[in-house]
């Protein structure tokens, strides 16, 4: 004991650390005089390790009261933070003696004394918590409010909710702090009594936005300019009922001047939590005004949508009016406005405006002329199409995706047009790879010829675009040129032959077959599932033989085993003996109740946790019943070292005591 | 490997042991005389892989994770790339004249040909094949597929680039070049309706697995390859294009090629034009 106490005096933090450690050790009556002495180190790291010594070990009520003691000193904060983080651990004996002192101790005290209470977790704590919300001391009380704040249920929310009055300010504050966030909706009249007081400001427009009352609308639009982040408590009121949100938006369209001002500053500042909510209001408000700043923030991924949904919602007059900016406009602006009507319009007023989009289509600017291109997307016919090619070899990939994308989908309205167009032109460079796409949808089986250009390019990328759309429109017919493709020198284009075998289907089963025993690596793994999308009558066979191989080869012969439903025992015997525990664990997820329970019983002393977790997890289903089982996993219990393995083992074992 | 570079010396014994691994994968043989070409040759790689000497580069080959892909690297620098368009007259004339009118007849119903060019280099072989079936005029609207395979990716890229110098025209007259090629990058590419009929992939003559992914050819062309190799090789190399020829399919060797002391299993065909192999009607004797 002397020797501790010396080294409890150390200088070394470490050493008295350490010493601290050997502590917990000795009986709580005979070492308490030390720990004290620990919890008031200079150094932090002795008082978390002595905090947590005193969690461990048991202790009598003498030593809480000591520590008490030590938590209603005012020498020394350390000793008394410490203190209270000790006790807060010590739940209902703590408790007890602090609320028999409550009495004797001094404000300060006492709001130390709650804060140890309120993180007890203690269930008296609520009702103590509460009783001091009447605390003489206004100090208490509003500390007491916060307390209740984070320690929610019904009767705090309750007791919180009837501090809600003109009659003290402070508490009145912290209890609707406290109720906002624990998301409490509170009663009207009584926050219309408060609508007035200056000083709750914020908290009480939060709480009007939570009110579901139309009439809180007005006040909260009113208070925009003093209170910009009430902008988020509109959000919430719009978002409850038909009647709130039509309360929001007249209110927002009847505002004074200077609320449109304040949140057009709200969405100029860029990356503010309250941005988006300012978004939202602009758009509720039916302001023409507002369309320039909207628009401005349209290539904004996050303002995209809102923008994009309230507009269309503006209906005839948006339209109008952003079709007045266009001429104003050029580069980026310009785009965005084309981008937006292109989203907005339905598909007759898009058509009535074709013209306007095709002019835009052959725009030099590379930005506008893609927006166009998603515009005839949707409205475009016959007409687009050449253009559109052109634009489908420019050198920007993303000029090159929209024109591709724009192909396609007029190539589902008018496919033999488009079809025509393709077979009169060469399938070269990077633009054939769009061009292979549109194929996909609009080639017929007799037009393979003229993707063989672009099945012997040099850009492996066309190579592998080509080889897509080949198995698309040929099928079956294809099988041997995709198979010549097997041998490609860039593996991205054998990749895609073995997904074309797959899109085929069982008429590539033997290709895939024979390909599958020739191959490695990604490239096999990519064939094994293709086997498990076309089946094949030796498929148990040749995936029994690849459950030992690599993890990514044998994880997919697991999936064309699920695919397939092919889950006979000597195939699952192998693969739950694979090397990987990712691929067993995935193994037992897949084959689910196919999977007897002897054999899960064995993975139960598999090397690996995990594993073993897994194989607890589903003997805890209540298909495996075997009496048997149980037994087992009580054995396991009985060896098992690892803390969240015996849980599951504990749970599963009370969830089959359910089952019977 | 330029003038000046250092050449890294190679003994007997070490050049014996890489020439056994080079041959045992892909067929090329070296003879002893050949030790000093490989010495220069090789030399490039292992100043590329910071390699001091032989034993390493062995070494390397042998237990590296990429040594497979280095032999083939190794190989690639050692083979004899030599090609040009029209090579071989004569054959391409008992081509062009006789058997692919027969080939026209046999396969009239199915439409469908398939000519493999085994050892296709820098692809002139294939193309000079695919303008000759073109040229034919027979076989218009027909799945027509010409493979090429070789295993170099540096001539496989030169190929599927279809751009040619002048060394590789010695053969072509003005006429064919003006019809089948265009000026490009100052020299002259294939024709887009060639190249549409020519596929290409990497793929070593011997390696048993993956050649099955030819399927099966109408026609072989494995002209100036086996020269290359050993006996046993050529052997093996010949029972494995066997097995991807339709019964009554064609062989067609270099000119100084010859089956003799190698398979009895082909017909020798007297063409008017040449003499070339056949694989006999299924129920005769092959291998
Ligand atoms: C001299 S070239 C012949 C080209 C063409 N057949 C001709 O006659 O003009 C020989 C080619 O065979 C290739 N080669 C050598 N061994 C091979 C093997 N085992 N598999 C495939 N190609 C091989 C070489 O890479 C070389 O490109």
């Amino acid at each position: 004991m002397k020797k501790l106490a010396r080294r409890i005096a150390d200088s070394s933090p470490e050493v008295r650390r350490r010493a601290v450690r050997e502590l917990g050790a000795i009986p709580m009556k005979d070492s308490i005089d030390l720990i004290l002495v620990a919890l008031a180190d200079d150094d932090w790291r002795v008082r978390k390790e002595t905090v947590s010594v005193l969690s461990d070990v048991p202790c009598d009520s003498d030593v809480v009261g000591r520590l008490v003691e030590a938590l209603v000193q005012n020498d020394n904060v350390g000793l008394r933070n410490a203190s209270a983080e000790a006790l807060a651990t010590m739940g209902g004996d703590a408790v007890t003696i602090l609320s028999d002192r409550m009495g004797s101790l001094g404000a300060q005290d006492r709001k130390v004394a709650l804060e140890v209470i309120g993180r007890s977790g203690d269930p008296r704590s609520g009702d103590m918590l509460i009783s001091h919300l009447k605390d003489p001391d206004a100090n208490v009380r509003v500390c007491t409010a916060e307390l209740l704040g984070e320690q929610g249920g019904g009767e705090a929310l309750d007791a919180l909710m009837e501090c809600v009055d003109k009659s003290d300010y402070l508490l009145t504050l912290a209890a609707l702090q406290s109720l906002n966030k624990l998301g409490a909706r509170i009663p009207w009249r009584k926050l219309e009594d408060l609508s007035d007081d200056p000083i709750l400001g914020s908290e009480i427009l939060f709480a009007m936005g939570r009110s579901a009352q139309p009439e809180a609308a007005s006040i909260i639009v009113k208070n925009i300019p003093e209170e910009p982040a009430a902008v988020r408590s509109l959000e919430l009121l719009h978002g409850d009922s038909n009647r709130t949100a039509k309360a929001v938006e007249l209110a927002l369209k009847n505002a004074d001047e200077i609320v449109h001002e304040t949140l057009a500053a709200i969405v100029s500042q860029e990356e503010t939590i309250d941005q988006r909510a300012a978004v939202r209001c602009l758009m509720w408000s039916r302001r023409i005004e507002s369309l320039p700043l909207l628009v401005s923030l349209v290539s904004d991924e996050t303002m995209h949508r809102v923008i994009v949904e309230g507009l269309s919602d503006w209906g005839e007059p948006a339209f109008a009016a952003l079709e007045e900016m266009l001429p104003t406009l050029d580069g980026r602006p310009l785009a965005s406005v084309v981008g937006l009507l292109a989203r907005i319009l339905d598909e007759e007023q898009g058509r009535s405006k074709a013209a306007l989009f095709i002019a835009y289509l052959h725009s030099s600017n590379i930005a506008v002329a893609t927006a166009a291109a998603g515009a005839v997307a949707r409205f475009g016919n016959e007409g687009v199409i050449p253009r559109l090619i052109e634009m489908s070899a420019f050198e920007d990939k993303r000029v090159r995706r929209a024109a591709g994308h724009a192909l396609v989908q007029v190539g589902c309205r008018v496919p033999g047009a488009v079809r025509d167009r393709l077979l009169q032109m060469e399938i070269t460079g990077l633009g054939g790879i769009e061009i292979c796409r549109v194929f996909e949808v609009v080639g017929r089986p007799e037009d393979t010829s003229a993707l063989a250009g672009a099945l012997s390019s040099p850009i492996p990328e066309l190579r592998r675009a080509s080889l897509s759309s080949l198995a698309a429109i040929a099928g079956s017919a294809a099988v041997d040129t995709i198979s010549l493709a097997m041998t490609d020198e860039d593996m991205g284009v054998r990749m895609a032959a073995a997904f074309a075998l797959a899109r085929i289907g069982p008429a590539a089963a033997e290709t895939i077959v024979s390909a599958i025993h020739t191959t490695q690596g990604p490239l096999k793994a990519a064939l094994v599932r293709a086997l498990g999308r076309v089946g094949h009558i030796e498929a148990p066979a040749i995936l029994k033989g690849l459950c030992r191989e690599s993890s990514e080869v044998a994880m997919a012969a697991l999936e064309a085993m699920r695919n397939l439903e092919l889950a006979p025992g000597e195939l699952q015997y192998e693969i739950l003996n694979h090397d990987d525990s990712e691929v067993v664990k995935k193994a037992l997820l897949f084959l689910g109740s196919a999977v007897s329970g002897q054999r899960i019983v064995a993975l139960l002393k598999h090397p690996a946790w995990d594993v073993r977790l897994a194989a607890v997890d589903r003997l805890s289903f209540g298909e495996y019943r075997d009496p048997e089982i149980s037994v087992e996993l009580e054995a396991r219990l009985r060896d098992e070292k690892d803390d969240l393995v015996r849980a599951a083992i504990e749970h599963a074992l009370e969830e089959r005591k359910g089952v019977k | 490997m330029r003038l000046g570079d250092p050449v890294i010396p190679l003994s007997l014994e070490r050049f014996r042991l890489l020439r056994d691994l080079i041959n045992r994968r892909f067929g090329i043989f070296f003879s002893d005389d050949d030790r000093y070409l490989v010495e220069s040759r090789l030399s490039e790689r292992l100043i590329h892989l910071d390699l001091l000497s032989f034993d390493d580069y062995y070494h390397y080959l042998q237990y590296h994770q990429d040594g497979e892909h280095e032999l083939e690297r190794g190989a690639e620098i050692l083979t004899t790339n030599e090609t040009y368009f029209f090579r071989e007259e004569y054959q391409l004339k008992a081509f062009s004249q006789e058997i692919l009118p027969e080939l026209h007849e046999r396969l009239i119903n199915k439409r469908r040909m398939m000519i493999w060019s085994a050892g296709c280099s820098s692809g002139e072989e294939a193309y000079t094949i695919a303008m000759l079936v073109r040229d034919s005029g027979l076989f218009h609207g027909w799945d027509v597929r010409i493979f090429g395979s070789d295993i170099s990716a540096r001539m496989l890229a030169k190929a599927r680039r279809g751009i040619f110098g002048t060394s590789a025209f010695r053969a072509t007259s003005e006429d064919l070049q003006r019809r089948h090629f265009n000026p490009a990058q100052g020299s002259l590419q294939v024709n887009e309706d060639i190249r549409v009929l020519c596929h290409f992939g990497r793929l070593n003559l011997l390696d048993e697995e993956k050649i099955i992914f030819v399927g099966r050819a109408d026609v072989v062309l494995c002209r100036n390859v086996l020269i290359y190799f050993d006996k046993r090789s050529k052997s093996r190399a010949l029972s494995i294009i066997y097995d991807r020829l339709n019964d009554d399919g064609y062989l067609l060797l270099g000119h100084t090629e010859s089956l003799l002391n190698l398979s009895t299993a082909f017909e020798l065909v007297h063409l008017r034009n040449d003499l070339v192999y056949r694989r006999p009607k299924a129920g005769s004797d092959g291998f």
